[in-house]
């Protein structure tokens, strides 16, 4: 996967795809095979290392959000900092900045569990790139909402391929497929790569 | 809250008993200090009792010879002599409008053991005259027990040692109720109290050794004055205890300020020992309540656990998270337990000062609350809950990111 592009994971269910996600993301150690980033096995590196990769190098999306319903959408896009090497000094102008790229510039103070599922998406969209990561990995991002919020969503991880990251969604929905530049599916186990 | 409130109980008793014993320490060492300085020593003769009755032993006498030879060791700075009068003896006095009737001990004793606790100036030397009235001393054990006996059954004032200053009384001496004798040899002394001091017999008035010396000859053929008691005082304090040794091989008995102070010192370290074990266990109880409810806590947040680790926090990140969060807890319950230990030291003490008798012995505190037991409070307020905080702290750690992002 390079940055730049946007790669669609397909399978039915069970297939592994989030597992497959989680791989790439280093959150879960495969059991077989390796992860190689920038040419080095990943999951060579210890724990301290691993969690510095997904601090910096990755950002999840996750289907149910997973925000702090009681926290301000400006405090939940904050948390990576909570455990950056070295938080920047304008960490709440770029968590801004973030939100403000997701359209959410007037909900900045919004506690998270009053917003719109689609806002609650943005507002996780805006946490997985506040640390210019070189890839955005999404599972099933569009799972809990509409078909117009999903496609908005699309659209806005559409643009971030656009800005130079690299994007991941694991995916059921076909419409998924039709903005990726490629598309992997899991078939008994065992990747196909397809064109779009 | 309820966590830091576990910590704030346990810090609370634990201060509470350690002050407790501290400040009772202190003032049992301040009334033996007082009574009895730690330069100071006691020699009396050596006795031996049969049943409850005591005897002197014959050959251990104290008179002028051995005052000299006690004077003369290294060491001895001063040696002061108490007399006792070899008469019996009456009191008579006219207090608040009452007549008052006592048989009494009579004792002299060198002006300089109470110097430091009788006004100057109240004229109690050893050149103290009879004519107009003899300055005496009492004990201010037996002002404590008239207030708190005799007062209060005859429904009578409370006295205290400046009321009793200049108080005059009439001092009967060869009369007894026990043994009358005849009247013509009674002779009648007027005194006048000049103060109180715990370094003179309980049951007693003690006047100038000197008056005493010269009654005990004039009136009851003591050749050679025997003494009851020695004040002896050490030049140094470390050299207390070999001169308390030279003067037990001279065939005499020997106390110290420095002994009791130390016999004192053992008991209420035995005492903290235990109100400390006391306090620990309830700490300990306190920190198995933390342990338990962060391990339901872990359970809780599980998704913020995951989340924290998809965003780059690490197993030794999340571990912290929950160690200081207990510290947290920790410092806030044992802060808030030194306050309760405070108030209820301070409740404690208006609680004893109501119940208990005005006495002159009684402490002005019964706590020490002092920056070492706050701060070992403190420390170990926080040392409990970080280390209940352990396990839930591990389990944490280890929890999976990725089951927990995908279980929803």
């Amino acid at each position: 996967m390079e940055s730049g592009e946007l790669v669609a994971v397909r399978g039915r269910s069970g297939s592994g795809k989030t597992t497959l996600l989680n791989a790439i993301g280093g959150l879960d150690r495969p059991t077989a095979g390796s992860v190689l980033v920038d040419g080095e096995d990943l999951y060579a590196r210890g724990d301290r290392a691993l969690s510095r990769y997904r601090n910096e190098r990755v950002g999840f999306v996750f289907q149910s959000f997973h925000l702090a319903p009681d926290e301000t959408a400006l405090e939940n896009v904050l948390v990576p900092f909570l455990f950056a090497r070295r938080p920047p000094a304008d960490a709440a102008e770029r968590a801004r900045r973030a939100l403000s790229g997701v359209g959410l510039a007037d909900q900045v103070d919004q506690p998270a569990g009053t917003l719109s599922a689609g806002q609650k998406q943005r507002v996780a969209i805006a946490r997985a790139i506040v640390n210019d990561p070189d890839f955005v990995l999404a599972d099933e991002p569009t799972g809990n909402l509409d078909d117009r919020t999903g496609a908005d969503i699309i659209t806005l991880l559409r643009g971030l391929v656009e800005r130079g990251l690299g994007v991941v969604i694991v995916t059921h929905d076909p419409a998924v497929s039709a903005v990726a530049d490629r598309e992997l599916r899991i078939v008994d186990g065992r990747l196909a790569g397809a064109a779009p | 809250m309820l966590l830091a409130g576990g910590v704030a109980i346990g810090v609370a008793m634990l201060v509470f008993l350690l002050a407790f014993v501290a400040g009772t320490r202190r003032a049992l060492l301040d009334r033996v200090v007082s009574s009895l300085p730690i330069t100071h020593l006691t020699v009396v003769p050596r006795s031996f009792s049969l049943s409850v009755i005591k005897f002197d032993s014959p050959f251990s006498s104290l008179d002028p010879a051995a005052v000299e030879r006690i004077a003369g060791l290294e060491g001895v700075e001063r040696v002061m002599p108490m007399a006792a009068l070899k008469l019996p003896a009456q009191l008579r006095a006219r207090f608040f409008g009452q007549g008052f009737v006592t048989d009494t001990g009579v004792f002299g004793i060198d002006p300089a053991l109470v110097e430091d606790q009788i006004p100057s100036g109240a004229g109690f030397t050893a050149e103290a005259a009879e004519d107009p009235t003899l300055p005496a001393v009492i004990s201010g054990d037996l002002i404590d027990m008239y207030n708190t006996g005799f007062a209060k059954t005859n429904d009578l004032p409370q006295l205290t040692p400046e009321i009793l200053a200049g108080q005059q009384a009439l001092l009967y001496l060869g009369s007894s109720s026990f043994r009358p004798g005849p009247e013509e040899q009674v002779r009648t002394v007027p005194i006048r109290l000049v103060g109180a001091s715990d370094r003179v017999p309980l049951v007693g008035v003690s006047l100038p050794r000197g008056v005493v010396e010269r009654w005990n000859r004039e009136l009851a053929g003591e050749s050679t004055p025997q003494y009851v008691q020695l004040t002896v005082v050490v030049g140094r304090a470390q050299e207390v205890e070999e001169v308390a040794a030279q003067i037990e091989t001279l065939g005499y008995e020997v106390t110290s300020g420095r002994e009791i102070a130390q016999r004192i010192r053992t008991l209420t370290r035995v005492l903290q020992v235990a109100f400390g074990l006391i306090g620990l266990v309830v700490l300990a109880v306190a920190g198995v309540g933390i342990g338990n409810a962060l391990l339901l806590s872990v359970m809780e947040r599980r998704h913020e656990i995951g989340i924290f680790r998809s965003v780059g926090a690490s197993r030794g990140d999340i571990r912290l998270l929950f160690l200081c969060e207990a510290a947290l807890i920790g410092l806030g319950g044992a802060a808030v337990g030194l306050c309760l230990a405070a108030a209820a030291a301070r409740g404690a003490d208006l609680a004893l000062d109501r119940v208990l008798p005005d006495l002159l012995l009684l402490p002005e505190s019964f706590f020490a609350l002092s920056w070492t037991i706050l701060a070992l409070g403190l420390s170990l307020g926080l040392l409990v809950s970080i280390l209940a905080a352990v396990p839930p702290a591990h389990r944490a750690a280890r929890m999976d990111p990725a089951r927990i992002l995908t279980s929803g």
